[in-house]
């Protein structure tokens, strides 16, 4: 292991000198240095050593003829080239496909998600302008709420079902009107800052639009336990739109019903399990019971037209995206089979 | 043999001449991919592979050794059958006697004018090198199998490889130490008298 003590340099200055493949500078400066140490010498030698024994390897002659005949020639003629080819564009081009179709789904349903995020917006604003008013009534009664849901005997799993069930089933849950400075329902429906916070904007624009626009909502079957709510219509509607300023008397009288909800256990237990909750007693109040409030059916409308008018222009790059979406599957299921057909073929 | 005349008459799709050609070159590209595989069924199919790859490819010959030329068919093929080795290994066989007892040296393999020492002598020492040949990364081996074993210059080994004549130097002396290091294991095999005659010869 004297090697050690040469560089790589070195090591190989040796091995091109001992194959006489340096230039007659560079072998005189091995010369000098074999002169001057004796460690290279024996490095010089065992590499020639190693050399002459890689050497003495015996020629191995081929056992058969490896000419090629017609029948080699012609499997390989012509056809290898052209897949070899064809496999890396087919598959590029199936992956590209892939991509792109990808690429415009997510922007497809980005293009959804926006359009709907818009009208809901749209639809929160008068209804964020509401609730700010409405919180001016009194700051205590969400907490109140929170404390009353776990008190109410209705079978409540956890709090927010138990606000969803005494704030929206009140009308329903009776008509007794007791305590007018309890929590309005507007209140209960800020302190849950979830879905239902849309729910009353919307039934207020069912209840406020005229009765064809309500037609479809009308259509929506009562659960059996809200035979009650139909029975007291004529609050339902002053309940989520009491903010509107025409409105302003009403929210005393809709308030009580709201704080009502919890104290009432036969009502509250019928409304828990149906999904939705909020919607259905709306349902059933009749268009005309809007009637009577002309400036909210004003307001309401153009905010619907607004939004109808925004679903129909943004349907237009949906309805582009489509047909692309098409095209582009149809073209990566087509490459990839062509690519997997040619890969499939035999090699060489 | 008009080695040049041979290549165009194979370019004009004359498979007579293209087999003159193999014929002229199948013992050193056979022996290449025997020292570069060492097997000889791997070798077999590497040679008759790199035969076929150049007939397809002749029309990318651009003059300059053919020779080289070939014995980068050859390369590239014995590559290729490392890759595949290496996707399938496969335990190596050993020839077998009739009572499918494995023979440890068979005696069909050594050179007939030796006595069965020397014979055997030889064999073990070509089976240790081959061993330290196998060991060595592929660049490397193909580097000092073609001018160790083979007995090309650096100049066609460049040429074979692609590579610049400072790779080539570089990694024949790589190679050399590597196989130094290698064969001291063996060191029993490589009797005194053996270097001194082939020291003289050179």
């Amino acid at each position: 292991m004297s090697t050690q003590h040469l560089s790589p340099q070195e090591w190989q200055a040796l091995s091109a000198y001992l194959d006489g493949q340096l230039s007659a500078r560079e072998r005189r400066q091995v010369e000098t240095r074999l002169q001057a140490r004796a460690e290279l010498r024996t490095d010089l030698e065992e590499l020639r050593q190693t050399r002459s024994v890689l050497r003495s390897l015996p020629k191995r002659r081929a056992p058969r003829n490896f000419t090629l005949t017609p029948a080699m020639v012609a499997s390989l003629g012509g056809k290898r080239p052209q897949p070899r080819r064809a496999y890396p564009f087919f598959r590029l081009a199936s992956a590209l496909a892939s991509f792109l179709l990808v690429m415009t789904f997510l922007g497809d349903l980005a293009i959804g998600a926006t359009i709907r995020n818009l009208a809901t917006s749209r639809q929160a604003a008068p209804m964020a302008a509401d609730s700010t008013g409405v919180t001016d009534f009194g700051q205590p009664q969400g907490t109140a709420l929170a404390q009353q849901a776990p008190a109410a005997p209705a079978p409540t799993p956890t709090p927010e079902i138990a606000v969803f069930s005494e704030s929206y089933p009140a009308p329903a849950a009776g008509p007794e009107d007791q305590s007018p400075t309890e929590t309005p329902a507007a209140e209960t429906m800020l302190a849950v800052p979830q879905e239902p916070v849309l729910d009353p904007t919307i039934i207020a624009r069912m209840t406020a639009a005229p009765p064809g626009m309500g037609g479809g909502v009308e259509d929506i079957p009562p659960p059996s336990g809200m035979g009650a709510a139909g029975e007291n219509p004529t609050e339902d509607p002053s309940v989520f739109m009491k903010a509107a300023p025409t409105a302003s008397p009403e929210p005393a009288q809709a308030s009580s019903p709201a704080s009502e909800a919890s104290p009432p256990p036969p009502d509250g237990r019928m409304m828990i399990p149906s999904p939705e909750p909020t919607l259905l007693p709306e349902a059933e109040i009749p268009p005309t019971e809007a009637l009577p409030m002309p400036e909210l059916q004003a307001q309401a409308e153009p905010n619907l037209a607004m939004t109808e008018e925004e679903a129909r222009g943004s349907a237009d790059p949906r309805s582009v995206l489509r047909p692309i979406e098409w095209i582009l599957g149809i073209i990566a299921v087509l490459t990839g089979l062509a690519a997997l057909y040619l890969r499939g073929k035999p090699n060489l | 043999m008009d080695e040049a005349a041979l290549i165009q008459d194979a370019l004009h799709g004359d498979l007579t001449a293209f087999n003159r050609l193999v014929l002229a070159y199948q013992d050193m590209a056979y022996n290449l991919a025997y020292r570069m595989l060492g097997e000889d069924a791997s070798a077999q199919d590497a040679t008759q592979n790199a035969f076929l790859s150049a007939y397809r490819n002749l029309k990318a010959y651009r003059g300059g050794s053919f020779r080289a030329w070939i014995l980068r068919m050859v390369t590239n093929s014995c590559y290729d059958e490392m890759r595949r080795r290496q996707r399938r290994p496969t335990v190596p066989l050993e020839p077998a006697a009739d009572d499918d007892e494995e023979i440890e040296s068979p005696s069909w393999l050594a050179d007939e004018g030796d006595s069965p020492e020397k014979a055997v002598e030889r064999l073990e020492l070509e089976r240790a090198i081959q061993y330290c040949l196998s060991n060595l990364p592929e660049d490397f081996r193909t580097v000092v199998v073609m001018v160790d074993v083979q007995g090309l210059d650096y100049t066609e080994v460049s040429a074979a490889t692609g590579k610049p004549l400072g790779t080539i130097k570089s990694r024949l002396a790589r190679a050399r130490l590597r196989l130094r290091h290698c064969l001291q294991h063996f060191g029993e095999l490589l009797p005194h008298p053996f270097r001194l005659e082939d020291e003289a010869a050179t």
